[in-house]
């Protein structure tokens, strides 16, 4: 069984090495799509032995890891591993997905399965549970953290669903993926809430994350 | 008796805008036909009704309005949500296609980065 981890990271040089280095102990390829970083990413994870794929410039983190989802497909992986690389994500917890990943097309690493959900804000909590409930309803699939991403995928499946969204892949790639009859299951992983870098969730990722969501959602329910 | 007022010779002006606008498009050759026609029909409208203003008469008569003034009001909304929503459209596919593009080149330097190594 050959695995790639696919870290998506924008600006997080202060991170990506560490996450390089442990992640490297439970899979084949440490891959790092650097999603037009201006620190210096690219050139830590380099130094830590990792494969740097470098955007030309930022797309969101939807565009970074569907680049490592190719990087797999290209390189006949069986599986790929995405993973946060600013820490949030225990690389400890990657032979548990991978465990789980025998028999299954995906595996989310989900947060309401323990405690650590507690740590996040109201609003994030209410907009996960709403687009897993979402997805649930429309995909007929039992999952709890849809926007969860430390997962696991078996690249053959994955192919079938790469999704065109770059900001907000989870739910679209994820309610494809049951709509397309998929594998879906879930371990628990304590993901706390990140304390260095810069998050993804921007005072504009909130405005405007209820128009993209909805967007995100027709367009699958009418096109695919 | 036609009236001309500066409205007219504005409509008149930014008609000869779209137009312009069309042919220089095409000449470059960067975008399709169907942006040169719309170019064409905003263009040759907004110069027709500057030279033929009373013709919105009609038009209010036809959709059942008092005044021609209502009548140039909602062909302007519904010619402007035409364009918006076109425009969004391509605005879409282009994104689309340049965040393809992006993905494609950093994983054909990653290879070529990979060789170099081998």
């Amino acid at each position: 069984m050959r695995t790639v981890a696919v870290l998506p990271a924008y600006n997080e040089a202060d991170t990506v090495g560490r996450v390089v280095e442990r992640t490297r102990e439970h899979v084949d390829e440490v891959v790092v799509v650097d999603d037009g970083s201006s620190d210096a990413t690219a050139e830590i994870a380099r130094s830590h032995d990792a494969t740097v794929v470098e955007h030309v410039f930022n797309t969101g983190v939807g565009g970074a890891v569907r680049t490592g989802y190719q990087y797999a497909i290209r390189h006949d992986y069986d599986f790929v591993l995405q993973i946060d690389a600013d820490g949030q994500h225990d690389p400890d917890q990657i032979p548990r997905l991978l465990d789980r990943a025998e028999g299954h097309d995906m595996v989310i690493g989900s947060r309401y399965l323990n405690e650590s959900i507690q740590d996040y804000s109201i609003v994030r909590k209410a907009g996960i549970r709403f687009f897993t409930r979402v997805v649930r309803t429309l995909g007929g699939v039992d999952i709890t953290d849809v926007t969860s991403g430390f997962r696991v995928y078996r690249v053959e499946a994955l192919a079938e669903i790469l999704h065109r969204s770059d900001k907000h892949w989870a739910v679209e790639q994820t309610l494809e993926a049951a709509k397309r009859g998929q594998r879906i299951t879930e371990v628990s992983v304590e993901i706390p809430t990140r304390e260095t870098g810069q998050s993804q969730f921007t005072l504009d990722t909130f405005v405007l994350y209820p128009l993209r969501m909805t967007d995100v959602i027709i367009r699958i329910l009418l096109f695919r | 008796m036609v009236e001309y007022t500066v409205v007219n010779l504005v409509a008149f002006l930014v008609g000869g805008v779209f137009l312009a606008n069309g042919y220089y498009l095409l000449r470059r050759g960067r975008e399709a036909m169907a942006l040169f026609v719309t170019s064409l029909v905003v263009g040759g409208g907004l110069i027709f009704v500057a030279l033929f203003p009373n013709v919105f008469q009609v038009v209010a008569s036809l959709l059942g309005l008092e005044l021609k003034a209502r009548a140039i009001l909602v062909i302007s909304n519904l010619t402007l949500f035409v364009l918006v929503t076109y425009l969004l459209n391509r605005i879409g596919r282009l994104y689309d296609r340049v965040s393809r593009l992006n993905e494609q080149v950093s994983l054909l330097r990653a290879d070529r980065e990979e060789r170099g190594d081998d």
